[in-house]
């Protein structure tokens, strides 16, 4: 068994060598909502964007409405011109297809219900709560002198949209390395899968084993019963033997 | 190479997982005691493979190793390639649960046909012969997978054709580089173990 399983278990060790580098490539898509517009990310589960996607929005029976791209960081923005449901499709080729469905409810909330955008980013109570505070002293100790040129001078509507686009700005990379890190496969979920193999196969060969075991101790158990019936009494195969031949020798006699 | 969730229709899902149940019952027939270490090896070798992806334009393909698979199990690697697409289902997150049969006939049907082709070959006297089969038979499991694959993407509806035309065009490169893993394995075989090339009475059902 070890043998049989010795030059296969080299093929196995350099695809494992290579398992750590490598990357998966699903196609992934999630939207958010900000100021009422739709916005969606189309990327690949190695952390990086699709630019130039053709996005297909759709009404719920289907109907295509528009189809756009996505920019060059893999986004796409989408005001909804009615409260309806809506559903995106995008199609990379070769296979890779994704889409969601925003719904009529989430449309006419912006997001804020609890069936909101999957997304933390934007929308939702973070608009509320920076309408609530009102002019912000932000601490700028941290900024370049162009961040800090680019800012608003007080709390007006233009300084919230400004505070907003930056917070998204910043936060890009972060989001983006969160896709990569829920979408990586460990080496855990690589040596649990190998285990698995390992342990289905395994009651695959227990299996088996009870099984030729079975089969031989009623092979046994039929041979030791044909060897007794020998003894008892003669062996009917032997008996057409003797009288095929009797004429024979019954002939002179 | 795998099919998600929810794009194809539902007589394409129920037809391609009543092939793979008969498929599945022919492998596990077939699966004699002597091939399941082998069998075991080969599913997590295609279960790992997956993770090797190679760069091919703008999108990525990933290795598949199942003509390998075919060379050395015959049926027997329907449950092998079964197994390994499960688990990749559950700790990759590739295919899906409702499209595993498809997926399963997709990739373990063309792997079982390049088998049968190629193996009166692999034990061939020259060697060069038996290299070929097995470059042939590792690069056209993948090419008869890809145009499996295209022809249900086809199939499900005219919106899915251009997709379906990019699936064969990405797994050129994977072909090849199947293909030649393919020759290497069985140059190797021939040398260290001879007996996994040679088909046992059971394996071809």
């Amino acid at each position: 068994m070890k043998r049989t399983s010795g030059p296969l278990g080299g093929v196995l060790l350099i695809a494992c060598s290579f398992a750590t580098a490598a990357e998966a490539h699903k196609l992934l898509l999630s939207y958010w909502f900000s100021d009422g517009e739709i916005i969606g990310e189309v990327g690949l589960s190695n952390g990086t964007f699709a630019s130039e996607a053709p996005i297909e929005i759709s009404d719920a029976s289907g109907a295509l409405i528009t189809e756009i791209l996505s920019d060059s960081d893999g986004l796409f923005r989408y005001r909804p011109m009615e409260a309806a449901e809506h559903r995106f499709y995008t199609d990379l080729g070769g296979g890779h297809i994704a889409r969601f469905k925003v719904s009529k409810e989430e449309i006419e909330t912006g997001g804020r219900s609890a069936l909101g955008g999957r997304s933390a980013l934007g929308g939702g109570d973070g608009e509320a709560l920076l309408a609530q505070a009102g002019p912000l002293s932000l601490d700028t100790s941290g900024m370049t002198l162009e961040q800090r040129r680019a800012l608003p001078p007080s709390g007006s509507a233009a300084d919230q949209a400004a505070i907003k686009s930056l917070i998204r700005q910043e936060l890009t990379p972060l989001r983006r390395e969160i896709v990569a890190l829920r979408e990586r496969n460990g080496f855990q979920s690589i040596l649990g899968g190998i285990g698995y193999i390992v342990g289905l196969f395994g009651l695959a060969m227990f299996w088996m084993a009870r099984q030729l075991n079975k089969d031989q101790s009623i092979k046994a158990q039929a041979t030791d019963a044909s060897a007794a019936g020998r003894k008892s009494q003669p062996n009917p195969a032997d008996a057409p033997e003797p009288k095929a031949d009797s004429p024979q020798e019954g002939s002179p006699a | 190479m795998h099919i998600v969730d929810g794009t194809l229709s539902l007589p394409i899902i129920a037809v391609g997982s009543t092939l793979a149940v008969g498929g599945l019952a022919l492998g596990l027939r077939a699966l004699d005691a002597e091939r399941v270490p082998a069998a075991a090896m080969l599913s997590a070798t295609f279960f790992v493979a997956s993770l090797i992806s190679v760069p091919v334009g703008p999108s990525s393909a990933h290795l598949i190793m199942s003509g390998v698979a075919g060379l050395i199990l015959g049926w027997a690697a329907f449950p092998a390639l079964f197994v390994g697409l499960l688990l990749q289902t559950l700790f990759f997150g590739y295919g899906g649960l409702t499209v595993l049969g498809v997926n399963t006939l997709n990739i373990a049907l063309p792997a079982v046909i390049v088998g049968l082709a190629a193996r009166p070959f692999l034990m061939h006297p020259r060697t060069g012969i038996a290299m070929i089969a097995g470059g042939l038979a590792g690069g056209g499991a993948i090419a008869l997978t890809a145009i499996m694959v295209a022809l249900e993407l086809a199939l499900t509806g005219e919106a899915f054709f251009v997709s379906a035309q990019g699936v064969i065009l990405i797994h050129i490169p994977i072909m090849v580089i199947e293909g030649l893993i393919s020759v290497a394995v069985v140059r190797f075989l021939r040398q260290v173990k001879p007996a996994l090339l040679v088909s046992s009475r059971r394996t071809w059902v």
